[in-house]
């Protein structure tokens, strides 16, 4: 069955062509964790998913985060947060901090929001620590990531792009 | 596959591949030099999109400029079809 | 480069490096550029009031009207304002338009109040912000600016903190890495609330 999937090639080809493809998606892999690696971050690159931050970052921004582990946070600071109990990755900025003990009480409000995040987080929790923060935000880029918001919205369209980069990669081998 | 003729020998596509490089390197150092004079981005993006589309008019379509080496294949050896003519009539 | 799709692929195999090359290239100049910008800050206090809310609180003067409002609209899903709490007015004169370059999307300019109590060693508490866009409108001025968010503390006391004011602006790249500035420094001290 495999070799149908292979036509005309030898078992050693066939190998050597899995061999490839594994070698491609464990590199990549291996970057994405050597980067969240070198920065601290458990997610080092966002997409910006909400207009809350506007006119600084539109929907589909691309972002690099960093967490540096001496550096302490100050008003201002990009941060990209979840809240205890909900997935969803917040870009917002520090409004408030307070350091009492040496933990920190960070208030964060989004540049296009009227009122602070106090609104978003848990009930009765009015501030956020630390360790609710995935990175600070160190530099952009502009749009690139806007593929992946129409990924996500239309997923039809992602698995049809998979399917067709799948089979553009068995027609990719060129003739000896 | 193509319904158009779309292909252009092989001193024309040597042609494209350099004409391609030089016209986007050209254009691109453009566009950051006057971008960077005039402290505009927005200028720096028109000149690169002008360049881009320039480049796909110039290199895309076959324009008979790159014709003009056309292969010269050998003539058609008649001693080895009728060889084959005649194996052919054996096997049968 | 024998077919349309395959100097089309070219084409854009090409791109790919071009235009990133153009995107560092231009994330680069930003730091040289910021080198020569020359800002100009001056912050004036005008008036501090301070007052300490309780459930029985009633505003007896416009001002704190105006702080019982900025309360109940930034926290709408909290009880009623307990605590310390401040309000500034102040004066703004500070000349931005130097740090504006190619590569500046925004200047995101905010106004921090930065103070330590014996128990509480680092506070900060931006108090006033404001986004440019555009290099013309980078001049702010203002006399008797009311602050946006309250000035609280984690322990609901202000009594006696001796603060900081200070401008700083937050430069958002069109690419490239983010970076913070300020400038000007005022001792504000809070004081009881001013009669009105």
């Amino acid at each position: 069955m495999l070799s149908s999937l292979f036509p005309g090639k030898s078992h050693r080809e066939i190998a050597h062509q899995i061999l490839n493809i594994f070698m491609i998606v464990t590199s990549a892999f291996m970057s994405w964790k050597a980067l969240s690696v070198i920065t601290n971050s458990e997610s080092p690159i966002v997409v910006v998913l909400s207009e809350s931050m506007e006119p600084a970052f539109h929907r589909g921004d691309l972002l690099f985060l960093t967490l540096p582990k001496q550096e302490p946070f100050v008003v201002g600071d990009i941060v990209v947060y979840k809240i205890k109990g909900q997935d969803i990755p917040i870009v917002h900025r520090v409004l408030k901090i307070h350091k009492e003990n040496g933990e920190d009480f960070i208030l964060t409000k989004g540049d296009n929001n009227s009122v602070d995040d106090r609104a978003l987080y848990n009930k009765d929790q009015l501030w956020i620590k630390k360790s609710d923060i995935i990175g600070k935000v160190k530099g952009f880029l502009p749009y690139i990531g806007y593929v992946t918001i129409v990924m996500s919205d239309y997923p039809k369209l992602k698995y049809a792009v998979l399917a067709l980069l799948i089979i553009l990669m068995f027609f990719e081998k060129e003739e000896n | 596959m193509a319904l158009i003729q779309d292909d252009i020998d092989f001193k024309g596509q040597e042609l494209t591949e350099k004409l391609m490089q030089l016209i986007l390197i050209v254009f691109a150092v453009i566009s950051f030099v006057v971008g960077f004079i005039m402290q505009s981005v927005r200028i720096s993006c028109y000149i690169m999109l002008a360049g881009m589309i320039i480049t796909a008019l110039v290199i895309l379509p076959p324009w008979p400029f790159y014709n003009k080496n056309p292969i010269k294949f050998l003539p058609v050896q008649k001693k080895e079809v009728e060889e084959k003519k005649e194996k052919e009539k054996k096997a049968n | 480069m024998y077919s349309f799709y395959n100097r089309g692929s070219t084409l854009l195999n090409f791109l790919c490096t071009v235009l990133p090359a153009l995107l560092i290239c231009l994330a680069l100049t930003s730091p040289i550029l910021l080198k020569k910008s020359n800002p100009e800050v001056n912050i004036n206090i005008e008036n501090v009031y301070m007052k300490k809310f309780s459930s029985a609180f009633k505003p007896v003067n416009e001002k704190e009207a105006i702080m019982f409002t900025k309360y109940i609209y930034h926290y709408p899903y909290r009880n009623a304002p307990r605590g310390d709490m401040a309000l500034m007015d102040f004066d703004l004169d500070a000349d931005l338009t130097s740090v504006f370059n190619w590569n500046v999307k925004e200047l995101f300019v905010y106004l921090v109040y930065e103070f330590q109590k014996p128990k509480q060693e680092f506070n900060q508490v931006v108090i006033w912000d404001y986004i440019i866009t555009d290099k013309k409108d980078a001049h702010i001025k203002g006399k008797n600016i009311e602050s946006k968010y309250l000035v609280t503390a984690l322990d609901n006391k202000l009594k006696g903190v001796q603060g900081n004011l200070t401008l700083y602006w937050d430069i958002i790249p069109n690419t490239g890495l983010l970076i913070q500035k300020s400038k000007g420094n005022v001792v504000v001290p809070i004081t009881k609330i001013e009669s009105y």
